[in-house]
């Protein structure tokens, strides 16, 4: 059953296509990775699911409703989750924090409530922080302990990335986009979150798409990949089909010289 | 050079001085500030001596060189702070020379500070040369104790700073310690002199000394005591209670002990910590700078004044406006919050997508929109006017009507409660937070699932409704309405109460309106130096403590955070690639 629906959606700016006419689906439970050069259009397509940029035509549809016009929170709350090519966390609240934020959605205590401090409010700011707390488990030790309460710009680099996804498995999604979820982290690091990412369709349930260069970590991790090209789709199928695909070829390498 | 600063940058900082002190003799608070701080010396004087001494303290100073501290022995910081002294004499003196020179009649055509009297002051009422060397003279003298302060340890030093301090303070706050202690049944002849009205040097040198015995074992035995408060929970809660009980007497008897005219201060304070606790939530939670916050006092206020039944002041007398209640004040204060939330919506609406400076400038439009309303010929039957409504009725529980300034007093105290309970529980809840993150990164809270919408509508909404309690607390305080009371400066004052005690932090806009509203009202001689004092204070905080009296740890840690970023900025311009890595928390550009 398809999960997400991306139906001939273009968006350009100025005079530059970023996505041309590009289509395909995401099916329930599977991780699908998008590959493509540099300039492909892989992260624009992430921010027209998650309703950063309208597009400028075409649809797309998640669980059989459209998201074109939705506001971005109002696409996390249908379940919908990302995390950013550059890290974007809230770099002063504290780990435990950043999480807690993701489950916002999840939540609807308002001011009166956070002023009465009602029975009802307290049960939820428990719950809020247990799943914030269940969400950082997800990454074991790397997240734990005295960590949780020390402000999220003094994590390294790789828990930075980490913190990152709990936040967004935080907020409860279905579908789970990573944009280049390796990107900066060391060979080990890698490896572990591989792991991770199917751990997440495995334990979680959850469907991911995921933009990655690695391929390694392509090849490990994918049910199927799907690789783009100047905002079109190229290429689509297993690992083995994509990578041997000579479109596929041709956009990374280049074409063969005459003769 | 082992003095451990460059003796340029001495001469330098001796030369500013010269030229500060040169300016507060010009601005005229050295020659009219005549109140008596101890015995014979003026306030005037004592502003006059300060730089010197302020100069000489920081060229003893130790200074911090690549992160080791280079102590200088003491006869060459004293000799660096005299030199500083001896420049800022020098510079003092070439001033001396123009008056002279030109007479002072003609210097004065051009700076009317420039009298008789104020020379009298700076050169010891001796003129010519002799009068210009006393003053070289002094000036060395004044840096050189400022050097020694500076140069001794710690443990000296800082009671010294303390008792000093509070001997200036006590000279200047005889309004308030009088008829404290007079109610408390305590005599004052020897702390006070009855001619001078300021104190005696018995008083002061008792004062001093208590104050740096106090101070001193306190620096000593101060980890012994804390350890033993913190010995157990049981023990740490008992100080915290006990600690809050006595917040709370204090808060109970201070009206009465300090009589009415400084409770009436009081009161001022109080509606300017509510102002700030509002504008906190706007600024400081979600980081919405609004420079137009005058609109929810205006609204606050006129409501108050329309729904309990005010007059409209006329040509030929008084007149009821062509629409008024005559509400209780209690049932008015519930219908004002709910019309302020709605103007905060109202206002908020339009600047939705506006962020930053563009955010300030439309609110600044809008708060002077405000003012203009209210007091516009178009609204005058119902506001009155530029003449504005009067006898607004005040807030009578029983016998009780609050009109008395020291009763009114505990009505802003119970508003101020309020707002600070209000304040601290969305704070620290699901309301909080997301205001947090929206003030971190406004564009991946809204991807978290934080509707920002929503929230920006809530802080504009909450922070107007906090503020217009400010304003509906003024009409019954002053009585009067009109376009003097709603003037840019009470936004600008406002954001100087949160800003100067930090912003985000509940702790900060209460010691932010003290100093600001507090000061310079009991302070009265400063009455005319007001504004110049402000810009004083601001640029001190800006300069030396950007996060703010009493920062709030999220906020101060965003500050550092910008440092860093430029220092790691600074490193790459200069092609240092050794400028920590992944320091920055900064994301960068857009995922």
């Amino acid at each position: 059953m398809n999960v997400l629906e991306v139906r001939g959606v273009s968006k350009h700016f100025g005079g530059l296509y970023a996505l041309n006419g590009l289509d395909f689906v995401v099916e329930r439970g599977e991780i699908l990775s998008i590959i493509g050069p540099n300039g492909a259009g892989k992260s624009t397509v992430f921010n027209v699911i998650t309703g950063l940029y309208a597009p400028d035509a075409g649809d797309v549809v998640f669980g059989g409703q459209s998201l074109v016009g939705l506001t971005p929170n109002q696409i996390t709350k249908l379940g919908i989750a990302r995390t950013f090519q550059t890290v974007h966390l809230f770099p002063n609240m504290t780990v435990l924090e950043n999480a807690m934020v993701g489950q916002h959605c999840r939540s609807r205590t308002t001011v009166l409530g956070a002023v009465l401090r009602t029975r009802a409010m307290r049960r939820e700011e428990r719950s809020i922080r247990e799943h914030a707390e269940s969400a950082l488990g997800f990454f074991g030790q790397r997240l734990a302990g005295y960590r949780q309460d020390q402000p999220a710009f003094s994590l390294s680099y790789a828990n930075r990335r980490r913190l990152e996804m709990a936040r967004a498995l935080a907020t409860e999604p279905s579908l789970l986009l990573l944009d280049e979820p390796t990107a900066g982290m060391n060979p080990r690091e890698t490896l572990e979150l591989r792991d991770h990412i199917v751990r997440m369709r495995d334990d979680l349930g959850l469907t991911i798409l995921v933009i990655e260069h690695d391929m390694r970590v392509v090849k490990g991790v994918s049910d199927r990949v799907v690789a783009c090209d100047y905002g079109q789709k190229i290429a689509e199928g297993s690992y083995e089909d994509v990578a041997n695909d000579e479109h596929v070829i041709e956009a990374y390498l280049g074409t063969k010289a005459a003769g | 050079m082992r003095l451990g600063r460059s003796i340029r940058w001495i001469i330098r900082a001796g030369l500013v001085t010269g030229i500060v002190s040169i300016y507060l003799c010009l601005v005229g608070v050295v020659g009219t500030l005549s109140t008596f701080v101890v015995g014979r010396i003026t306030v005037g004087r004592v502003l006059l001596s300060l730089p010197a001494i302020l100069v000489g303290y920081l060229v003893a100073r130790p200074a911090v060189i690549a992160g080791e501290v280079q102590r200088p022995n003491v006869g060459r910081a004293i000799g660096a702070a005299a030199l500083a002294g001896l420049c800022a004499g020098g510079t003092l003196a070439v001033g001396i020379g123009i008056v002279n020179l030109l007479g002072i009649d003609t210097v004065r055509s051009v700076f009317i500070a420039v009298k008789p009297e104020l020379m009298a002051v700076i050169t010891f009422g001796h003129t010519g040369v002799v009068g210009t060397i006393f003053r070289i003279v002094a000036e060395v003298a004044l840096a050189a104790v400022g050097g020694v302060v500076g140069w001794a340890p710690d443990r000296i030093r800082v009671p010294t700073i303390v008792a000093v301090s509070v001997v200036i303070a006590l000279g200047l706050l005889r309004r308030i310690v009088h008829p404290a202690l007079a109610q408390l049944g305590l005599r004052d002849d020897w702390l006070y002199s009855a001619i001078t009205l300021g104190l005696t040097w018995i008083g002061a040198i008792s004062v001093f000394a208590v104050t740096f015995a106090s101070s001193f074992s306190w620096r000593a035995n101060r980890s012994a005591i804390v350890a033993r408060t913190r010995k157990t929970p049981a023990t740490e809660k008992r100080v915290r209670l006990a600690i809050l009980v006595v917040i709370a007497v204090v808060l109970a008897v201070l009206p009465f002990l300090v009589g009415s005219i400084v409770a009436q201060i009081l009161g001022s304070v109080g509606i300017y910590v509510l102002l700030g606790l509002g504008l906190n939530i706007v600024v400081g939670y979600a980081g919405l700078l609004d420079l137009g916050y005058v609109a929810f006092f205006a609204v606050g206020a006129y409501m108050t004044a329309i729904l309990t039944g005010a007059s409209r002041v006329t040509t030929i007398g008084y007149a009821a406006p062509s629409f008024s209640l005559h509400l209780s004040f209690y049932v008015t204060v519930p219908i004002v919050v709910m019309g302020a939330a709605l103007v905060g919506l109202l206002i908020g609406a339009p600047v939705l997508r506006l962020r930053g400076d563009y955010l300030a400038i439309v609110t600044l439009g809008f708060g002077e929109i405000a003012r203009v309303l209210f007091t516009s010929d178009w609204l005058k039957g119902l506001f009155g006017g530029t003449q504005g409504l009067t006898a607004v009725p005040a807030a009578p529980i029983g016998n009780l009507d609050f009109r008395d300034t020291q009763h009114f007093y505990f009505l802003v105290l119970a508003f101020c409660l309020i707002a600070v309970y209000l304040s601290w529980r969305i704070a620290d809840s699901r309301v909080g937070r997301a205001w947090n993150a929206m003030r971190e990164d406004e564009q991946v809270a809204e991807a978290v699932g934080v509707s920002t919408v929503r929230y920006k509508l809530l802080a504009f909404a909450m922070g107007g409704a906090v503020g217009s309690l400010g304003g509906a607390l003024f009409a019954v305080q002053v009585g009067a309405l009109n376009n003097a009371s709603f003037t840019i400066l009470v936004s600008i004052t406002a954001l100087a109460v949160v800003i100067l005690g930090g912003m985000g932090s509940i702790p900060g806009v209460v010691v932010g309106a003290f100093v600001l509203i507090g000061i310079p009202g009991v302070l009265s001689e400063f009455e005319q130096y007001r504004l110049l004092l402000y810009g004083a204070v601001l640029m001190a905080i800006m300069i030396l403590r950007p996060q703010g009296l009493i920062p709030n740890v999220r906020r101060s840690r965003e500050l550092e955070e910008e440092e860093r970023a430029q220092d790691k900025w600074a490193g790459e311009v200069s092609g240092d690639e050794l400028a920590a890595p992944g320091v920055s928390p900064l994301g960068g550009g857009a995922g």
